[in-house]
């Protein structure tokens, strides 16, 4: 891997060189997924441009709103150890937790994490359960676009060459919402998820009946995928077992894993979409009651 | 084109002539003639290249050489002055426990240890799990690694 | 008898600091900034089975910085291997499996050399390949991957050779005993099963790296990140040159576990051809694409049991799927029989057949044949035990072997401590204990295995022990330090020897210039051999003290004693002299300069050297019968309490024991160490670690996050991890130690399987025992 490394001190600098060398360049955040890529020449960048010198990326803010605003660069560890994050937002702190080590989670960031795109990333995930937002900064200015709708395969997002993204916008959090993010791995964090999901769910004030819920899977769909049926069985229904165990098969229905990962064969991914939505909801609820 | 970088390591500057595209693992074995820092998977899966890097733990083989400029980089050369009996507390808990066999994972083993004990003087034989899960060892099955370092916490808490 | 001071104790391990500290060189470290240095790369073979058509080097030739392309042509004409010659340096006309090396450049830069790869235009023509090693052992396989099998030298084992039953078996391993058919109609019970386990590599830290320097008289100095002599031979072989010309080192290995050499032959091709130093580092999916693998074996076993609990015939066919050359195929196949003798077999009958596939190859990996044996028959005594209403561990009491009897091979058995281990580990993991009662989905179980492992009769060590004037014991050897405690437990011997403190002991190794010829560190044998030619190296060299001291103090050498660098009387210790009076400073006519001389008066220096060997008897090719084919057996008993998932498939290994008989325990913190360290490969090999292959033969996980090693997550650790030794002494081993390095994962799977079974029902017959396959079990229990 041969390449020219470019340093930028601010946003338009960065524009600047993506446009001017649209195409065949890219940016470098954190580093852990591109440099293992360019190694293994998945890509071969003529310009690589790291944006970590730019300063004012690296920020985790919580508005009026009780809302929440996101730097790119923000690190997967600080996301992990905010303590106002975990009060707040617990399940991205959770999340960021469960990627990887501590020496991946010191450098790498949000930013990369979601423009790097895998169907199994921690913060997607989480981040698309809590309906977030994108905000992409390009040579005519910056746009807006719901998380959800962000990814468009497996590596893919909606980012143009000479874009990137500009901070994540959380929306405020219902206080009756709950959720939990369960990585499903054979040595824990430090694999890559044979399967994880998060499921949010915000229970009425009785505490009993749901009023919303989102559940994200990942590793099985080109990108994070909203299990929307299994959402469907939950929404304005009383939580109980019998209703648990219809929506994780809804999930696990919804669910259409590549055949042939090394990681988990179809039938044992749907399995565990299965088992382990049930599981988070079991896990919200109890603590939900409480 | 190579271009002419200063480091900074273990409190001393270097110059060093490096191809942009090279990691940090690589430039502090090759170019720096620091030659603790091991590789072994240059895939950020196995911590044998593991430095501090303004005092956080970081896998240098996929670090860029080039964003470690004007960084404080420490290795494991810089914990231990070259006197036998200065060594740092968590090397002489390797020694003294046993924990060291090949010796490949270690010097990377140390410095996430090291990582921790900075962050967390008293951790619990779970949290030293958990923050060394990164570091990969094929020889001891961590059993003495981890005495090791639960015992460096012990002293350096006894001595503050 | 005097009491001991430095063996048995915990000594601090001799390279400790090194370690610690960054110092420690290992072959990684060589040739570093070393200007002229040249950089290698080899190009793998992208296809299973495929003839090569043409290579066109021409465009990696002109890029800048390469100074060598290397193919097929350039290297030696004959082929060569470890028991059978069937490989050439590079492929010649066809490629065998993906990894099978095509070429080698060597450029000025790591980059250059990788960017030539790149460009080197290889065309092939696809073959039907072989994956399956059942269908490849056919007689009528219609696919041959070695035409000249039948024309193949065999330098050693060449027996194994014969009765091959298809044109892809090269190898057949026969062990009889009694007569099973009858011994089955004896029985009254008669259990069959099928066991199956899948490639596992050594995956040691330090990636596989050569360095080779060209001398001016045509001979070679390299440097292998691998063991010295056990890479020495086949090197020599390989390129059809004496030992005097390729002079091996290495430094610290960066772990071994049984690894070969795989990078060297190549760095050398370029050394000799370019004229230039070579140095080539393998990445990490190199290790894994051309690195040996452990055998893959299919077992079908068959036992007949008596209502009283004996075993009264055992059967076994085992087929090894070995790959696209031998290598160590055939020696880890045969040495695989070695695993049966820890129980009483009166009717036994073992096939063992090596087949050719388009797989990568295999070889020695820390078990070498055993491990994965043991993964089948102590499943199978689990099962046994179950179907006689019988207690685990009183079944193999019942049936394990005792001192002076006769094993199933002929041999008288000796030093075992099998029993004592297995009512230590069962006693410490709980087995009797009722099971901890299920949590939700949570099903907890124990298991126990006993495993063995035999340290080869047919191997030599050699050792030279040099006594300096300045007290100094220099001993120099031929074995490998791959972080198992080697050195320490050579100066731990020398210093016991001498009775001087450790620090006077000063090891060399790792040149097969400087150091005398040794079989090298495997099949557990350091400690014995290395560690009795040790001892008989520092008798001869004290022989050659009490000759000079002895007309000094006017005695006769028989009543000296040394100790601390003092020789000494036995009955009047103030009658002394100091090591440095022997010498020829200490001379009378010693005046001017030769107070400086650092030899004796005569005799030169005071150099003790000493071989031993096994004397081997010989090994009936048709029965596997011998008097002593086997040095000694370790024995060990691991227990392991599980926690299983029913809903996941998902293992955790909750508390894990090991109670191992080392004959002798030299050093006990370096053997708790190697208990430890063998149950966290071990419960690798047992849960996480297997190679996956696309159905074209490509290996899909050449790498640390789809292979999946042991982290800290997966090994019980403080309390929950107890490692205890017994000691039977081996009557040949020094002080009556045996080994223990590669037992320690021997019983390991197995003893987790059989938890697994006790916690759910389910057996698992195929390793490793993923999350998918234990899910699986249970469902179709």
């Amino acid at each position: 891997m041969r390449f020219e490394y470019l340093e930028p001190e601010s946003i338009d600098e960065a524009l600047a060189m993506l446009s001017r060398y649209r195409g065949k360049s890219k940016i470098i955040a954190g580093g852990t997924d591109l440099m293992l890529q360019m190694r293994y020449k998945t890509i071969k960048p003529e310009y690589v441009i790291d944006i970590t010198r730019i300063p004012g990326l690296d920020y985790v803010t919580f508005d009026d709103n009780r809302g929440l605003k996101i730097g790119p660069l923000t690190t997967i560890r600080d996301l992990e150890t905010s303590l106002e994050l975990r009060e707040k937002y617990p399940i991205i702190a959770q999340a960021a937790g469960q990627l990887g080590s501590v020496a991946i989670r010191n450098v790498a960031t949000v930013g990369g994490n979601l423009c790097n795109a895998l169907p199994s990333a921690e913060t997607s995930q989480v981040l698309v359960a809590l309906s977030s937002e994108v905000r992409i900064a390009g040579p005519g200015g910056e746009r807006s676009v719901p998380l959800e709708d962000f990814f468009t395969g497996v590596g893919k997002t909606v980012l143009q060459p000479d874009e990137l993204l500009r901070e994540i916008v959380v929306p405020g959090l219902d206080p009756g919402a709950s959720g939990t993010y369960i990585k499903h791995s054979p040595r824990g964090p430090i694999d890559l998820a044979i399967v994880n999901i998060t499921v949010l769910v915000t229970m009425e004030r009785d505490r009993k009946t749901c009023k919303d819920a989102k559940i994200v899977l990942g590793a099985v769909a080109p990108t994070p995928l909203r299990a929307r049926n299994g959402e469907d069985v939950l929404k304005g229904r009383k939580i109980d077992e019998a209703l648990i165990d219809q929506a994780a098969q809804a999930a696990s229905d919804e669910a259409n894993p590549r055949r042939g990962s090394i990681r988990g064969s179809f039938e044992y991914k749907k399995e565990m979409v299965r088992v382990l939505t049930a599981r988070a909801m079991r896990e919200i609820t109890t603590k939900g009651v409480e | 084109m190579k271009k002419l970088i200063e480091l900074q390591i273990n409190g001393d500057t270097y110059e060093v002539l490096i191809e942009p595209w090279w990691n940090l693992a690589r430039v502090l074995r090759e170019q720096v003639g620091l030659t603790g820092t091991k590789i072994s998977c240059e895939t950020g899966d196995c911590g044998a290249c593991t430095v501090l890097i303004d005092g956080k733990a970081v896998k240098s083989c996929l670090y860029p050489a080039m964003r470690a400029r004007g960084k404080e980089i420490v290795t494991i050369e810089g914990i231990s002055p070259n006197r036998k009996d200065e060594l740092h507390p968590l090397q002489e808990a390797f020694i003294n426990h046993f924990a060291v066999q090949c010796g490949y994972c270690t010097p990377g083993m140390i410095m996430t240890a090291k990582a921790l004990l900075d962050e967390n003087p008293k951790p619990t034989e779970e949290q030293v799990k958990e923050y060394l899960s990164g570091n990969l060892c094929r020889c001891t099955g961590y059993v003495k690694i981890i005495e090791a370092v639960m015992a460096a916490a012990d002293k350096t808490e006894a001595e503050v | 008898m005097t009491e001991l001071t430095t063996v048995g104790k915990s000594v601090i391990k001799v390279d400790a600091f090194d370690k610690v500290t960054g110092k420690a060189k290992y072959a990684s470290e060589e040739g570093i900034g070393v200007p002229g240095m040249l950089y290698g790369k080899v190009l793998f073979s992208p296809f299973a089975h495929a003839e090569i058509l043409k290579i066109d080097t021409s465009k990696a030739s002109r890029l800048r910085g390469v100074r060598a392309v290397l193919t097929g042509k350039e290297t030696p004409k004959q082929r060569s291997g470890m028991m059978i010659d069937d490989r050439h340096v590079l492929c010649h006309e066809r490629v065998r499996f993906v990894g099978d090396a095509v070429a080698v450049v060597a450029a000025d830069s790591a980059d250059a050399a990788e960017e030539a790869l790149e460009l080197i235009e290889v065309e092939y023509r696809e073959l039907p390949a072989l994956f399956d090693p059942e269908e490849a052992m056919k007689p009528d396989c219609p696919v041959i991957l070695h035409q000249d099998l039948q024309k193949y030298t065999r330098p050693i084992y060449g027996y194994l050779g014969r009765d091959l039953p298809g044109p892809n078996v090269h190898t057949h391993h026969k062990v009889r005993k009694g007569d099973v058919e009858r011994g089955f109609k004896e029985a009254d019970l008669i259990i069959e099963n099928r066991f199956q386990n899948d490639r596992i590599i050594h995956c040691q830290l330090e990636p596989f790296n050569a360095v080779c320097y060209p001398e001016s008289d045509g001979s070679i100095t390299l440097w292998t990140s691998g063991r010295l002599y056990i890479n020495h031979g086949p090197l020599c072989r390989a390129f059809g040159m004496p030992p005097s010309k390729i002079r091996l080192r290495n430094g610290y290995l960066g772990a071994s576990f049984g690894t070969t050499a795989r990078p060297e032959r190549f760095a050398a091709l370029a050394a000799m051809k370019t004229g230039k130093p070579v140095k080539m580092v393998y990445t990490r999916e190199e290790c894994f694409i051309d690195g040996l693998n452990r055998l893959p074996k299919i077992i079908y076993i068959k036992d007949g049991l008596k209502k009283d609990g004996t075993i009264v015939a055992r059967q076994l066919k085992v087929i090894v799927n070995c790959g696209a050359y031998a290598d160590h195929g055939p020696l880890t196949i045969r040495n695989g029989a070695f695993h049966a003798s820890q129980y009483r077999l009166p009717n036994y009958k073992w096939d063992a057949y090596g087949v050719y596939t388009n797989e990568p190859c295999v070889g020695p990996v820390r078990g070498f044949g055993s491990a994965e044996a043991l993964w089948a028959t102590e499943q199978q005594m689990d099962i046994d035990a179950e179907a006689l209403g019988m207690d685990a561990v009183e079944f193999r009491l019942k049936n394990t072997v005792d001192e002076g009897e006769i094993d199933v091979r002929g041999q008288k058995v000796h030093s075992i401590g099998a029993k004592e281990c297995l009512r230590k580990a069962a006693d410490w993991i709980g087995l009797d204990e009722p099971a901890r009662p299920p949590e939700g989905r949570i099903r907890f179980g124990k298991g126990i295995a006993l495993g063995n492992k035999y340290t080869m009769a047919d191997t030599a060590s050699a050792a030279v022990v040099k006594v300096h004037v300045d007290g100094t014991i220099e001993v120099f050897h031929g074995g490998d330090e791959c972080g198992q405690g080697l050195n320490t437990v050579l100066t731990q011997i020398a210093a016991e020897d001498f009775r001087v403190s450790p620090d006077k002991i000063k090891i060399v190794w790792g040149d097969s210039a400087r150091v005398p010829y040794d079989f090298g560190s495997a099949s557990s044998r350091s400690t014995l051999y290395i560690g009795n030619a040790v001892r008989l190296a520092g008798q001869d060299a004290k022989r050659q003290i009490f000759e000079i001291a002895g007309p000094i103090l006017k005695t006769a050498p028989g009543n000296l004693e040394t100790a601390d660098g003092i020789v000494f009387v036995k009955e009047f210790p103030e009658e002394r002299l100091t090591f440095s009076d022997l010498f020829l400073p200490a001379a009378r006519e010693a005046r001017g300069a030769l107070k400086m001389a650092a030899c004796l008066e005569g005799g030169g220096e005071i150099i003790g050297k000493a071989t031993f060997w096994g004397h081997p008897s010989a090994e009936d090719t048709e029965t596997g019968q011998g008097e002593k084919l086997a040095m000694s057996y370790d024995y060990g008993v691991q227990g392991a309490e599980v926690a299983v998932d029913t809903e996941t498939g998902m293992v955790k290994v909750l508390r894990f024991c090991s109670a191992f008989d080392t004959g002798r325990t030299i050093n006990p913190k370096m053997c708790e160490a190697q208990l430890e360290g063998g149950a966290g490969m071990g419960i690798g090999s047992a849960l996480y670690e297997g190679f996956v292959f696309s159905d074209k033969g490509e290996l899909l996980n050449p790498n640390l996050h789809d292979y999946r090693i042991c982290s800290t997550q997966q090994v019980p650790s403080g309390e929950k991890m107890k490692s205890m030794t017994v000691e039977d002494p081996h009557q040949e081993g020094p002080f009556g130690a045996k080994g223990i390095g590669e037992n320690a994962m021997c019983p390991t799977a197995p003893a987790i399987a059989n938890a697994i079974y006790n916690a759910t029902g389910a057996r698992l017959t195929h390793l490793p025992m993923t999350p998918e396959r234990v899910l699986k079990a249970i469902k179709e229990k």
